[in-house]
């Protein structure tokens, strides 16, 4: 198990309604500096809107969240990115037909000629710094010249989870079904992956549908129920049956 | 994405050599086009069709389409359209055409008023865009009624004429034979070839296109680049209103009408995506030589007018499915 820090990010008595649906009913959770917690519930438990409410996309209504022990407000996507936190999407947030080294630089290129929107940037260097980061995530994408389109599931999640590293360690990385709609092969390799930046250090929020790959990179689960966080246990400590009986409600554990 | 055919793709390119590369190029299908174009004509006109100056003439009618149609490659990227290009073109003549009639300015500003009212009307479209949010089709639906209106109002039926030289001069000189028109054409898309594939905006317009959230979610400022190429465009369209007035020396309030089909005509069928996200100012090139030598082929063959209309209205479709079909059965 990977050394945990102090608390990284601590958030407490998150609410979140649409209309008259309370989507987050008082969540709190902590986490570690470098761990890895998994989130996990069943749909419309309310994990996608707590990631979407850390990650400021829609903001939550009430409750704090702290960063370091600091109180901060994250009111936009743009807020938390300020602050280091960086949520990877299962729609890849990829551009389809610009190629590998230009999405992983996208919108942060080194230049060659600096004229504003029309400067040019160093493709040269672009393109040898994209091959050293794919190289040091062991990412092998035999043609990186090519449209991403081209790139399979697995490959495209790489370059995803690439250009997020490369643009410098991130506070809390957010990786929202990192293995959905993947080959088996690709989902050893993205395990691997996240492996890996654990390996680094880096803190992060893993939601999966997937108990088998949770167990496989997660240090903690964290169990979402109708808005709430039913428990949060060791991943070494439980059977997978165990976390299926909190998903769906047959023990109602306090926070371990 | 787990296509168990991607990998046989892979290698194919891979491997391909020089003839499936051109296969690739966005720009093959118009090429294969112009060529086969090139050879009928030649063979129907009995070589009328096949000279110098028939050629220059095609390049001269066509400048105009060139000039339009790098702007509209730029907007297509974005996933835009601007289909009011040629009522853009109308309120440039008449205000800056009309101002120099009545000597309310000097010929020195004829060239830089015009872009900039130009600009100014681009804006307007990029403004209804991207902060109103209304669909680019429908934005520049409503000021191609709009703006073209506007001309009709304010010039009736009376033609200004007796431009100065300056603006006479881009329409109708020549420099070693070739019309200055031409080049000014050449110029702008060769710039905005460098645009387009060596600058920061030609690859920030292309993830717009490509996929606006992706974009949004780095430091591209989606809105204003987006909105950018709609003042482009603009601009472009008073680079063109110069061009047309000072061929007619004249303007009117019906100069422009139509062009904006040639222009979508041209850039689609050089390759660039109407869905945006790829795109290829050689295309426009291409397509616009095609467009414009289509035209001349069909009068010299003594196709008319209306003739003309019914084959370019029918050839956006064509390039459109053509799209639509590489899409579906290709990536990208």
């Amino acid at each position: 198990m990977v050394e945990v820090g102090s608390p990284l990010l601590e958030v407490e008595n998150i609410e979140k309604r649409f209309g008259g649906v309370r989507a987050l009913r008082g969540v709190s959770l902590s986490i570690a500096e470098g761990e890895t917690v998994a989130l996990v519930g069943d749909n419309g438990a309310g994990k996608s809107t707590l990631v979407k409410a850390v990650a400021g996309v829609q903001p939550a209504d009430s409750g704090t969240i702290r960063l370091r022990g600091r109180e901060v407000a994250i009111r936009s996507a743009k807020d938390a990115g300020a602050l280091g936190v960086e949520v990877l999407y299962q729609d890849l947030a990829l551009a389809n037909t610009l190629d590998v080294a230009a999405n992983v630089f996208l919108g942060d290129e080194p230049l060659r000629l600096k004229l504003g929107w029309f400067s040019v940037p160093d493709t040269r260097r672009m393109d040898a710094e994209t091959a050293a980061t794919l190289d040091r995530l062991r990412i092998d994408i035999p043609d990186p010249k090519r449209p991403v389109a081209n790139l399979s599931g697995g490959q495209r999640q790489a370059v995803a989870i690439g250009r997020t590293i490369h643009r410098g360690r991130r506070e809390l990385l957010i990786l929202d079904e990192p293995t959905a709609a993947l080959g088996v092969e690709e989902v050893r390799k993205v395990l691997a992956l996240i492996k890996s930046l654990r390996d680094d250090g880096q803190t992060m929020i893993i939601v999966s549908h997937d108990l088998e790959h949770v167990f496989q990179v997660s240090d903690r689960i964290a169990v979402m129920r109708q808005g709430r966080v039913q428990a949060v246990v060791r991943t070494g400590e439980v059977t997978k049956t165990d976390i299926v009986r909190l998903i769906v409600g047959d023990i109602e554990d306090a926070v371990a | 994405m787990n296509d168990p055919a991607s990998p046989a793709r892979n290698r194919i390119h891979g491997a391909g050599g020089a003839f499936e590369r051109a296969l690739g190029l966005p720009f093959f299908n118009v090429a294969v086009a112009i060529v086969i174009l090139y050879a009928v004509f030649t063979a129907i006109t009995g070589e009328t069709f096949n000279t110098v100056n028939n050629q220059i003439t095609i390049m001269r009618a066509a400048a105009v389409f060139l000039i339009l149609g790098v702007g509209q490659t730029f907007a297509m990227t974005t996933g835009g359209i601007d289909i009011s290009t040629g009522s853009m073109i109308g309120v440039v003549g008449a205000i800056v055409g009309s101002g120099l009639e009545l000597g309310w300015m000097d010929p020195i500003y004829a060239i830089p008023s015009a872009i900039l009212v130009g600009a100014v009307l681009g804006a307007f479209n990029g403004f209804n865009i991207t902060v109103l949010g209304v669909p680019p089709l429908l934005a520049t639906l409503g000021t191609f009624v709009a703006y073209r209106g506007f001309t009709q109002y304010y010039m009736g039926v009376n033609l200004v004429t007796g431009l100065p030289d300056v603006v006479v001069a881009v329409g109708r000189a020549t420099v070693l034979g070739l019309p200055i028109s031409v080049i000014v054409a050449l110029a702008i898309a060769a710039l905005g070839w460098f645009v387009l594939n060596r600058t920061l905006y030609g690859r920030y317009i292309t993830a717009i296109g490509s996929n606006p959230s992706a974009a949004e979610a780095t430091r591209i400022n989606v809105k204003a680049i987006t909105a950018s190429t709609y003042v482009i465009q603009g601009a472009l369209a008073g680079v063109a209103a110069l061009v047309l007035m000072g061929r007619l020396d004249s303007a009117s309030a019906a100069m422009g009408e139509g062009v904006e089909l040639h222009v979508i005509a041209a850039v689609v069928l050089g390759g660039t995506y109407l869905f945006g996200g790829r795109s290829t100012m050689i295309g426009t090139l291409l397509g616009v030589y095609l467009i414009g030598m289509l035209e001349n082929g069909l009068i010299q063959t003594g196709a008319g007018f209306f003739v003309q209309r019914i084959i370019l209205g029918l050839l956006i479709i064509a390039a459109v499915a053509l799209q639509l079909q590489q899409r579906r059965s290709g990536p990208g």
